[in-house]
């Protein structure tokens, strides 16, 4: 399918920063930690998280546009 | 009590944690890298696939110019070239039609691609302000962590006086293994925590230079940190110094040596 690969090296990266992020999260002090989830982290999953979404709506838009190519 | 196993343990987490934000800044570059080619390559195959069928509908039209010439041409006996020109109109409405479709789907992919490609660019832009200061940072913190790991073989004379007669009770050095009896034993895991509780402020503080956390959501959630950790630091103290008054005044009355306890 269109955009399979991207698609899943996105998925595959998300996957493991959440793991690894899990993994870490007793690290340091909890407020220095919850800052730099917030300040740093969050938006950085949150802008692949939002990628991820268009991939996917454009794969739905090529596979319609072939459909109507036949 | 926070032991300098913790920290070299949080040392490793940090490194952990910033590999992975370094890999996935590469993961999402390789991933947008790909998607942008597919996307090209959607459009240039939809693209191609119109030209074709423009081209196809341009034979059509060619062809249904001839069938109808003939037919104009035609004086008698016209019913199989009337025919020809039927079937070459039918033959230019279907190619018509495909072009037509052809030019639609162009149309929907490279919307699509357009759109892609906004969101590509959003998301690189968010990742690229954030993952280089992510990993700089906690390099800083891993570096800063590790500095103080590095001091546990260093002498600790900052706690409070020892009893005169009594180096074990002094908290100092070695490798801070091996002190785990007596009152040496609670100073020592005392001395240990503060230097901690201190590295990891100092850390704190650093992070906050090194762009750990952007400048907006800096200030005052790290001094509010850092200042918590400083009055912790200084009950403890207070604690540990009572605390060996104490135990010095019973081991007297008791006419005990203070490692006796």
């Amino acid at each position: 399918m269109m955009l399979e690969a991207p698609l899943g090296e996105l998925e595959r990266a998300r996957a493991e920063l959440a793991r690894v992020r899990e993994s870490t999260a007793a690290t340091w002090s909890d407020k220095l930690r919850q800052e730099f989830d917030r300040g740093r982290l969050d938006p950085i999953d949150d802008a692949v998280a939002r990628l991820v979404i268009a991939v996917r709506r454009a794969q739905d838009q090529f596979t319609s546009a072939h459909r109507i190519l036949g | 009590v926070v032991s300098y196993d913790v920290v070299r343990a949080e040392a490793a987490a940090v490194r952990d944690l910033a590999a992975a934000v370094t890999r996935y800044a590469e993961h999402l570059r390789s991933a947008a890298d790909q998607a942008r080619t597919d996307a090209r390559q959607q459009r240039q195959s939809a693209e191609q696939e119109a030209e074709r069928r423009r081209a196809a509908l341009e034979r059509a039209r060619q062809a249904l110019d001839q069938a109808r010439a003939a037919l104009s041409r035609c004086r008698e006996n016209c019913g199989g070239l009337q025919q020809a020109v039927n079937q070459a109109q039918q033959r230019f409405t279907q190619a018509e039609q495909h072009y037509r479709a052809a030019r639609r789907a162009v149309g929907m992919i490279a919307g699509a691609e357009t759109e892609l490609l906004r969101s590509l660019r959003a998301a690189e832009s968010v990742v690229t302000a954030h993952a280089p200061a992510s990993v700089k940072a906690l390099t800083e913190l891993e570096r800063r962590i590790r500095e103080y790991d590095s001091r546990r073989h260093e002498p600790r004379t900052r706690l409070a006086p020892a009893p005169s007669g009594s180096d074990a009770m002094s908290a100092s050095g070695g490798s801070g293994q091996g002190e785990s009896g007596g009152h040496a034993g609670v100073l020592q895991s005392i001395a240990v925590t503060l230097e901690v509780l201190r590295g990891l402020t100092g850390a704190g503080h650093g992070l906050a230079a090194a762009g750990y956390i952007p400048p907006a959501a800096e200030p005052a959630s790290i001094s509010a940190q850092a200042e918590d950790l400083d009055r912790v630091g200084q009950l403890q103290e207070q604690f540990g110094t009572k605390q060996l008054e104490l135990l010095q005044d019973a081991d007297e009355k008791l006419g005990r040596r203070p490692d006796d306890a």
